[in-house]
């Protein structure tokens, strides 16, 4: 193991819960978008949907306007560190290396100990990154005045809160499946990656622009996710986020009645009361009485819940706060009991609602 | 020819002198940054190891340097365990016997605390105090301290068997729980801190512990700490009992088990 991987290297990791499936569409799919297939992508061929969140994990497929590359990728490299995730850990270490970010900075990085050196503003993000990952307690709209206090105007703000919340996504997405990190963290001892990083470093800088040139669907109005979306109002973040959110509630892997006992648990267990509202709209709309939602919210078990949901609901909350390989093996057991497609769907529903109540916890109204 | 010579020795002398000096400040350099790099590995595992210990943001903040760590009430579930006739074989078994009983009793208890999501606050005696939402927001706190409490029973039992097989006394067990609000922070000394909660609600708890006794029960709950319970756990309400310091007799819970069978009427839309 590197030098530079220390830090994560001693985190316990259990072998992957996923079997890989390549499917000839999805292939397409990643290709068109990214240029190449992260072999990763194939564990989740399963879901579709999942895997066009997936590419969106590539933030040069993310139509950032205000924050440069470099902010974005630290951010995601406190996040993913935050989160102990090794996989996403060492492929933001091998982003950072590719826009020139020297190895020694890198290392400083990861030890902490530069986060004081870092300008003001760079400082804040990364502080309020921190917290909203975190979420111990979970941050208020109120969390947002120290960015202000940097000089960062409200569409910025918007994007630190937005980047975040897609690593805390990323990072349970590859984290709950265990995907496979031996690969990835051995990229950057490859010979050949330190010989082509020059060339590596002008492709990613060339796909990123044009993946910047795509036009963006319109932002999609109304419907149970109206008050998160309309928080990106005016970004084009509000289409990618309303887009990932009806895509993955339409899905029917799992019965939307058990993604809203997801969806509520995890804002219960987070305490965004806003996300429990749309969790609440949600389960309504499946016909699932209100007095049988406050009974599987309060207690975590209810007669009204299906064998499956028996085993889906008290897993929703371990996604919130884990030790990666606890809650690895847990999830090797639920895998078992409702099979691979559904577990897949499980992991990036949990991870999407996980970023979605952290968003909506510091953006939306009480 | 003579001078030129000279200055070539010099040269070469001064150069090697020079990429000595280079090489030397080089390798202090190196020396540097790795035992830098070790203290900040050592400084991350101790926080790491502390945060076993107290919640993110006072880890954080003593971390920083910042003396106004976060005091404040928060909603607590409160777990006192008490082993029961201790003091009396203490008097039976050599000390070195009695200390390794106790930390093996210790050891395992903590262990089941901290999977369910709570953390040990502090040992009294063959006592132990263990809290549950005080850390984080948890809003199943109560779940996870009566899943704990089954746990460490059934650990104490497996301690317990192995413990009379090599001629040893039987260990036994008191636990209270209650649930309520309490006043969470740093308390100590400047020589000595720890984070803690204090309160009615600790002890009220700590007295619930003591009925198991009266009642001739393992484990005791409130009414406060059954409410939000997964109807699954197994409870016998016992006659209201007057406690110090309580204007009203207290109805506690006797806790008996965790049904793993789903309860009827399962079955969904």
């Amino acid at each position: 193991m590197a030098r530079e991987a220390v830090a994560l290297a001693g985190v316990e990791w259990e072998p992957c819960l996923l079997e890989p499936r390549r499917d000839p569409e999805i292939t397409r799919l990643v290709r068109q978008r990214l240029g190449f297939v992260p072999p990763h992508v194939h564990y989740y061929s399963a879901c579709p949907w999942l895997v066009r969140l997936i590419i969106h994990f590539d933030y040069s497929t993310v139509p950032f306007k205000h924050l440069d590359e470099r902010l974005v990728e630290l951010i995601a490299l406190v996040v993913a560190q935050d989160n102990s995730c090794r996989f996403c850990y060492a492929a933001t270490r091998v982003m950072l290396r590719l826009q020139g970010v020297p190895d020694d900075a890198i290392r400083r990085l990861e030890q902490d100990a530069p986060i004081s050196e870092l300008p003001a503003g760079a400082r804040a993000a990364v502080d309020f990154a921190r917290r909203l990952s975190r979420a111990s307690p979970l941050p208020d709209p109120g969390a947002l005045a120290p960015l202000r206090a940097a000089g960062f105007d409200a569409d910025a703000i918007r994007e630190i809160v937005f980047i975040t919340a897609l690593n805390v996504a990323s990072n349970r997405v590859t984290t709950l499946a265990a995907v496979p990190t031996a690969e990835i963290e051995g990229i950057p001892d490859r010979l050949a990656f330190r010989l082509l990083r020059p060339a590596l470093r002008l492709i990613v800088g060339v796909q990123g622009r044009w993946a910047r040139a795509k036009p963006l669907p319109p932002p999609v109005r109304g419907g149970p996710f109206e008050p998160l979306v309309a928080a990106f109002d005016g970004l084009p973040l509000a289409a990618i986020i309303s887009q990932h959110l009806e895509e993955a509630w339409r899905s029917d892997l799992l019965p939307r009645r058990t993604k809203g006992f997801i969806a509520g648990v995890i804002a219960r267990a987070l305490g965004c009361e806003a996300s429990e509202r749309i969790a609440r709209v949600l389960l309504s709309g499946e016909g699932v009485p209100e007095g049988d939602v406050d009974t599987v919210l309060s207690t975590l078990a209810a007669p009204c819940l299906t064998a499956a949901e028996e085993v889906v609901v008290p897993f929703a909350r371990e996604t919130v706060r884990y030790a990666p390989a606890r809650i690895q093996r847990q999830g090797r057991t639920v895998r078992g009991a409702i099979g691979q497609a559904a577990f897949v769907e499980l992991i990036g529903f949990a991870a999407l609602t996980n970023a979605a109540a952290r968003m909506a916890a510091v953006l939306c109204p009480r | 020819m003579n001078a030129l010579a000279w200055w070539a020795v010099a040269a070469t002398v001064g150069g090697a002198a020079a990429s000595g000096a280079w090489l030397a400040a080089r390798r202090r350099s190196r020396d540097l940054a790795r035992r830098l790099a070790a203290a900040a590995r050592d400084l991350e595992h101790l926080q790491a190891a502390f945060a076993r210990f107290a919640p993110p943001e006072v880890v954080d903040g003593i971390a920083t340097g910042n003396d106004g760590l976060p005091v404040g009430r928060r909603e607590v579930t409160v777990l006192f365990a008490d082993l029961m006739g201790f003091s009396a074989m203490s008097e039976r078994l050599a000390p070195e016997v009695l200390v390794r009983v106790l930390s093996t009793h210790f050891q395992r208890m903590s262990q089941i605390v901290a999977y369910h999501r709570g953390h040990v606050a502090k040992f009294i005696g063959d006592g132990m105090m263990a809290l549950f939402g005080a850390f984080e927001h948890n809003p199943w706190q109560g779940n996870d301290a009566a899943h704990a409490a089954l746990e460490m029973l059934a650990a104490l039992d497996e301690h317990s068997a192995a413990l009379t097989a090599a001629g040893m006394p039987r260990l036994r067990m008191g636990i209270g729980i209650h649930r309520g609000v309490a006043v969470a922070g740093v308390v100590g000394s400047a020589e000595l801190q720890e984070f803690t909660v204090i309160g009615a609600t600790v002890n009220l708890a700590a007295r619930i512990e003591r009925l198991t006794r009266v009642h001739e029960v393992r484990a005791l709950l409130t009414t406060e700490a059954r409410a939000g319970l997964d109807p699954r756990f197994v409870l016998r309400e016992l006659p209201s009992t007057p406690i110090r310091g309580m204007s009203a007799p207290v109805v506690t819970f006797s806790l008996e088990g965790f049904a793993q069978e789903a309860p009827p009427g399962r079955g969904g839309k």
